[in-house]
């Protein structure tokens, strides 16, 4: 999958969990720089994520994710594997 | 049909696919729903699409919101919900609260502390307990039982048991007499994980045999108390149990299960809630060609219609008869409501030899040719029980859309194209859900009988036009062709109800008249908001004098009768008349047993009365350059016409 098609989708997500439309998703955000991005709404982005993508996410790689940029590129490193 | 519609496997639970799918605009309008300062019903609008765990939170919000404003949600009915649970509450507070809106309830949470389970049910003046409470959800899964290891020691695993269910008890006994209300206690799903594989189940102690036997004790003490059952381990089991538990999602947020299928626990909690508040339907109105039967009765007759034991189609068909029987033994009342000759609609119920329903199980039988919209009214009005009450179980996407467009509180289950699933469907939706069940339930279905009577409607429902409309229904004329032959001929000869001559041509018959410059001749086709219907409607006419054309041959599909195509095939006929100087149509009605339905179609659509046989064939005419005919709700397209012409829309 390309990286724009896995940023594209992605944001769609952020805005559905965000539940805010003019979300736009950069590699260097972090969850400091969003309102509302506590530990539940963590949780429930990584499950979206996995339903959305099919994928499933390690716990250890989940606590090593820093900003969205790890994030994409981990989708990306696990759809390439699938595909 | 319906691409989206997912029965195989776990898709009709994990998707709640007897619910129509959201809008494309359902988040614009949650956000228009903000302001308003009434939005109950609008919320329950809103809730009854398969929603998923985002769209539920995104619902949620919004019901929150609006009741920290101070804002009524009635027609929502309040209900307060504490739970108590051993995993994460944060997830299902959001999913219960958008799920019940869904059936009518306006709920509000509140819970314990993580793990609290027992402190907040026990200590007077806990969350849980200062609250006045509707009920209780005790949410404990298997993970907030587990007693030390017994395996293979029945007295010391006995000896757990009999703890669990005191402990169990304790905390119920404290919450009824500090709340005074009830608990909605679940049950507990097994893991999916074995120690020996099946001897699990006969190994004392294991923890199958241990959750085995406390899922038995909960049912029974339950059974007789005021408290009522979760059946959480048959939610997990109809699922499959690697499905439910998900140990990644518990070790990085303790959920008690995979959040895949918070939609679909959170519907169930619902449908408790809303049977403890006497919410739950009583009805089931059932369609009855391609849904009790395969094909349709007045056009395949009885030999012909798909209901046979040996037959994989026929058997699905008994498959959901056979359901419904027994949803009608256990209280739920049956009528039916169908697009009929109401004496050709009854004749499979008396004179076919495998029918499972028969007329006596039915308290109403509507066989009509009127909207399904008023005929749904004329049964809840005559059962005396209101329209939220109802279920209709109809195959007909257009029929489904048009009931849940004037009708919003009848719940209308979409249905998958196999009609195999058609009761796994009906009860995956669990619109009878019942937290008692009395031995009067079981005279209930007789108590409303009254030997399969018709009622008489009162009013027509307006709104149909507008309805229409949103179908964006695209009708394509085409002169017969070769491609539609095979077509054309099948619908000549076996079209029976909506067939105002019944003439039956061979295919070199149909291809004769295709190539006779005396015929016009139109094969017509439907597509709309759901889907092709693909060909519909048929007509032969034949130059009949210098100035005449005779309708030899009019017939169309019953499944789009009610949606105003016949206008518009006139209008079509009545166009081509005109360019090929054509001043009168003859149109002729000629009776069978089963075409009924079609006596008054010329009568109708405008024609005058030239006269009528003793075989009360009756012959009409029109004027075409005098013809008033109603405006098409319906895109026009043609092709293959000599002349080819813009589409009119």
């Amino acid at each position: 999958m390309e990286r724009s098609e896995v940023y594209s989708r992605l944001n769609d997500l952020f805005r559905s969990v965000f539940d805010n439309d003019e979300m736009v998703i950069t590699p260097e955000l972090t969850a400091s720089d969003v309102d509302g991005w506590d530990s539940l709404r963590h949780v429930r982005l990584m499950l979206t994520i996995e339903r959305a993508f099919g994928i499933k996410f390690s716990a250890y790689e989940v606590n090593k994710l820093r900003n969205v940029g790890q994030l994409a590129k981990l989708i990306q490193d696990k759809v390439g594997v699938q595909a | 049909m319906n691409p989206g519609f997912g029965v195989a496997g776990t898709d009709l639970y994990r998707s709640l696919s007897w619910l129509p799918r959201p809008p494309a605009d359902f988040v614009a309008r949650c956000r228009a729903l903000e302001p308003n300062p009434a939005p109950g019903s609008g919320l329950q609008a809103l809730a009854v699409y398969a929603l998923d765990e985002n769209d539920l939170h995104r619902l949620s919000a919004l019901i929150t919101g609006a009741r920290h404003a101070g804002k009524s949600l009635s027609p929502l009915v309040p209900f307060r919900l504490g739970i108590l649970s051993n995993a994460t509450t944060d997830f299902i507070v959001p999913t219960l609260i958008a799920s019940a809106a869904r059936h009518g309830i306006a709920l509000e949470c509140f819970t314990s502390a993580y793990r609290q389970v027992a402190q907040a049910a026990l200590l007077p003046d806990s969350e849980i307990n200062r609250e006045q409470l509707d009920a209780v959800l005790i949410a404990v899964d298997y993970r907030g039982y587990f007693p030390a290891s017994t395996i293979g020691d029945a007295d010391a695993a006995k000896a757990n048991l009999e703890v669990a269910l005191a402990q169990l008890q304790t905390i119920r006994s404290a919450i009824s007499a500090t709340n005074r209300t009830i608990c909605i206690v679940q049950n507990l799903a097994p893991p999916a994980e074995t120690l020996f594989g099946s001897l699990d189940e006969v190994v004392p102690g294991t923890p199958r045999a241990f959750i085995h036997e406390l899922n038995r004790g909960i049912a029974l003490s339950v059974a007789g108390s005021q408290d009522v059952l979760f059946d959480v381990a048959g939610l997990a089991a109809t699922v499959g149990l690697a499905e439910w538990h998900s140990p990644d999602q518990w070790n990085l947020a303790k959920l008690a299960f995979s959040s895949t299928y918070l939609p679909l626990y959170g519907d169930h909690v619902a449908r408790i809630i809303a049977a403890l508040r006497g919410k739950s339907r009583r009805c089931l109105i059932t369609d009855l060609d391609n849904t009790l039967w395969g094909g349709v009765i007045g056009d395949d007759g009885l030999e012909a219609i798909q209901l046979a034991q040996g037959d994989a189609t026929g058997e699905a068909y008994l498959g959901l008869q056979r359901y419904l029987l027994e949803l009608r033994q256990r209280g739920v009342v049956l009528a039916v409501s169908s697009k009929n000759n109401d004496e050709i609609a009854r004749l499979p119920f008396r004179k076919h030899p495998e029918m499972l329903l028969r007329e006596e199980h039915f308290a109403i039988f509507q066989a009509n040719w009127s909207d399904k919209v008023s005929n749904i009214q004329a049964i809840a009005d005559e059962l005396g029980l209101p329209v939220d009450a109802m279920v209709l179980l109809d195959d007909n996407p257009a029929e489904r859309g048009l009931v849940r467009e004037l009708l919003p509180r009848v719940a209308v289950p979409e249905l998958p194209e196999d009609p195999a699933f058609y009761a796994r469907v009906l009860s995956a939706a669990g619109y009878f859900e019942a937290v008692v069940f009395s031995r009067e339930d079981l005279k209930r279905a007789d108590y409303y009988q009254d030997n399969a009577h018709r009622v008489t409607l009162q009013k027509q429902f307006a709104d149909i036009e507008g309805y229409l409309t949103s179908l964006k229904m695209v009708i394509t004329f085409q002169p017969f062709d070769e491609m539609g032959r095979a077509r054309i001929t099948q619908l000549i000869n076996k079209s029976n109800q909506f067939n105002l001559t019944t003439k039956r041509y061979t295919e070199p018959k149909v291809a004769a008249a295709a190539a006779d410059p005396d015929c016009f001749t139109l094969q017509v086709r439907l597509a709309d908001v759901f889907g092709d219907n693909g060909m519909i409607s048929v007509v032969i006419c034949r130059k009949s004098s210098a100035d005449a054309w005779e309708i030899d041959t009019w017939l169309m599909s019953c499944r789009v009768i009610g949606r105003r195509v016949e206008d518009t095939v006139l209008q079509e006929i009545v166009d081509h008349a005109k360019r090929a100087g054509i001043c009168k149509l003859i149109g002729r009605y000629i009776p069978t047993e089963r075409n009924q339905l079609v006596a008054q179609h010329y009568e109708k659509l405008g024609f005058q009365p030239l006269g009528a046989a003793a075989d009360g064939t009756t012959v009409w005419e029109l004027d075409v350059r005098r013809a008033q005919i109603k405006s098409s709700p319906a895109i026009v397209r043609r092709s293959g016409f000599e002349v080819t012409e813009a589409s009119n829309a």
